[in-house]
């Protein structure tokens, strides 16, 4: 497959949230806001994109009895560095993400991505992955909190969109309004792919 | 004691981890087709929150800060709790087969649990100390036993339902998960005076 | 017995250069990281007493505001703006217990008696209710109040204070802790002053 291919699986046939259901904690948690999702799944890319490269740099030198413990070092110490860079330079979304930065070590994604792919691809198509993955992953967040962001506050980016004669229906930035908007999305595109041949 | 018994109820109940924290939600929706199950993982994860509770407090307190690394929180705890789980497993292999056939397969799930990393970073956070950080740690895992319980137990009888296609599986647990984090929310304001 | 040891080297290569490229991350954030928290505290004392020229570091003293549950003495920080010696205002946070958890506040009494603002830092509110308590209706009306010309009540009971529509615990929560910190600032003002000392 080529590299355009490898991006393009993550996105579509492979998307992490909508297909793989993978890491469905964070995408629950911070989507309740357009800025916060987006900056979850930019945060989460990067970690993807230096895990995924440095475990394939490494692929033929970690041997096999110790991957387990050789990727989770190499994987928090992406996520400690993008938990550092955030607290240093965006610390507004850094709080808003709060516990969940960190958490993005056991983020599903990344661990199935390293295990399922760069430790048996070479760099470049590896990198395709951690792209497309991540890409994906940001994408299916943005569309979950616009969704959130809209019906439960009003705003979109934070600019009230939806004027006074909306009220907005709380409810859907709280927990249950992200279990909702979840599971009927994911109902929906189980009935779009089935459609298709 | 008044403290302790007040961290229990807000985290079992009022902010339960899996239906108002968002933590734990991968084997919430995975391992909850049956109660038998469910209980078991639930079982499993009490008993590793709780140990790993107590351990990557004590680490964090003798290593970590006393040496002023405390940003290395986040690959110590990952390790320390893959490690733990190890142990365990070998432990119950070794004292309890019985209780080695029932938690055997849930145990290596558990080191990707979010709620178990999660719960180690709250500690620390919420400051806690000893005590608290080991109720604390129970509670949660109890919470979460207590929501894949109820889970499995609906999604048991949604087996009998006729449910569209499309929304088969993860999509109804899902919804099934919105009205379980409702009622839930009705907990909200246990303790204001 | 080889073998073990290949493993563990190699787990070692790699902790250690996980370890060392942690070390060096951490020591270049480590300031601006400082800096964005103080910077944050520097904002809210200038939401608050709006107005007022605020350094960048302010001399501050430390009083004991009372004992908790456990009998522990509760220690409290107070901030000092002053201006060529004189003592323009004091600043100190507030934890009360509002309905889903702590609430953090900051507030500042004026040299008058007044107060200066209230700014909400943290809270565990309900989205839509309690949280309101975040809008400038509310924690604005606090500006200018004092000990003797206002009614410290809920004007559901009889008092001069709005509170947010349908969250009375959560309002209470932060009137009354606004209350007691002006009482007990005005009360110990004159040990805050003498025992401020440069940060």
């Amino acid at each position: 497959m080529g590299f355009s291919a490898e991006f393009q699986k993550g996105i579509f046939k492979d998307n992490p949230t909508f297909r793989l259901v993978l890491g469905i904690c964070p995408t629950l948690a911070v989507t309740t806001s357009i800025k916060n999702g987006i900056g979850m799944g930019l945060a989460t890319t990067f970690v993807l994109l230096g895990s995924n490269i440095f475990i394939s740099l490494l692929r033929n030198f970690i041997p096999d009895k110790i991957r387990i413990p050789a990727f989770i070092v190499i994987i928090s110490t992406f996520v400690t560095l993008i938990d550092l860079l955030m607290a240093a330079y965006v610390t507004e979304l850094h709080e808003a993400l709060g516990i969940f930065i960190p958490l993005i070590v056991v983020n599903c994604i990344i661990m199935g991505r390293a295990e399922a792919y760069a430790s048996r691809s070479p760099v470049l198509l590896s990198i395709a992955d951690a792209l497309g993955m991540g890409i994906g992953f940001t994408l299916s967040l943005s569309l979950i909190s616009f969704i959130r962001e809209l019906l439960g506050s009003g705003t979109v980016l934070g600019y009230n969109v939806l004027t006074s004669f909306y009220e907005p229906a709380v409810i859907m930035i709280l927990p249950p309004g992200a279990f909702l908007t979840m599971g009927l999305l994911l109902g929906l595109f189980n009935y779009i792919s089935r459609r298709k041949p | 004691m008044e403290n302790l018994f007040v961290i229990f109820i807000t985290v079992f109940l009022v902010n339960n981890f899996v239906l108002a924290k968002f933590l734990g939600l991968c084997p919430f929706l995975g391992v909850s087709r049956n109660l038998k199950s469910a209980s078991c993982m639930g079982l499993a994860v009490v008993f590793v929150m709780t140990i790993a509770s107590f351990v990557t407090w004590c680490v964090n307190e003798y290593v970590l800060v006393a040496y002023d690394v405390a940003y290395l929180k986040t690959i110590v705890f990952i390790l320390v709790i893959a490690t733990l789980v190890q142990f365990v497993e070998l432990f119950i292999s070794k004292v309890s087969p019985t209780l080695q056939r029932v938690l055997g397969i849930y145990l290596p799930l558990i080191t990707t649990n979010c709620a178990v990393l999660g719960v180690c970073i709250l500690n620390v956070q919420e400051g806690f100390n000893l005590p608290e950080t080991i109720v604390h740690g129970f509670a949660a895992g109890l919470g979460f036993t207590l929501a894949i319980c109820m889970m499995a137990g609906i999604r048991e009888r949604l087996e009998f339902a006729k449910v569209p296609v499309a929304m088969q599986g993860f999509p109804i647990s899902l919804i099934v998960g919105s009205l379980m984090a409702l009622s839930f929310f009705g907990f909200q304001g246990f303790f204001a005076n | 017995m080889g073998e073990l040891l290949k493993l563990s080297v190699i787990l070692t290569i790699i902790c250690s250069c996980a370890a060392f490229s942690l070390g060096y991350a951490y020591k270049h954030t480590k300031d601006p990281i400082a800096e964005q928290q103080r910077l944050k505290k520097v904002r809210a004392l200038k939401e608050v007493f709006s107005g007022y020229d605020i350094p960048s570091d302010l001399p501050s003293a430390e009083l004991i505001v009372g004992k908790d549950k456990d009998g522990e003495e509760i220690k409290r920080h107070f901030f000092l703006i002053e201006k060529n010696e004189d003592v323009l205002g004091i600043a100190f946070e507030l934890y009360p217990k509002g309905y889903g958890g702590d609430i953090q506040l900051l507030t500042g009494v004026t040299a008058k008696g007044n107060i200066a603002g209230v700014k909400v830092i943290r809270h565990a509110e309900t989205p839509g209710l309690g949280a309101n308590i975040t809008s400038e209706e509310f924690s604005g009306q606090f500006k200018g109040l004092n000990l003797d010309k206002t009614v410290w009540r809920v004007k559901k009971n009889g008092g001069d204070i709005d509170q947010v529509t349908g969250a009375t615990i959560s309002s209470s929560a932060v009137m009354n802790a606004v209350h007691d910190g002006l009482k007990f600032v005005i009360e110990h003002q004159s040990e805050i002053e003498s025992q401020k000392n440069e940060q």
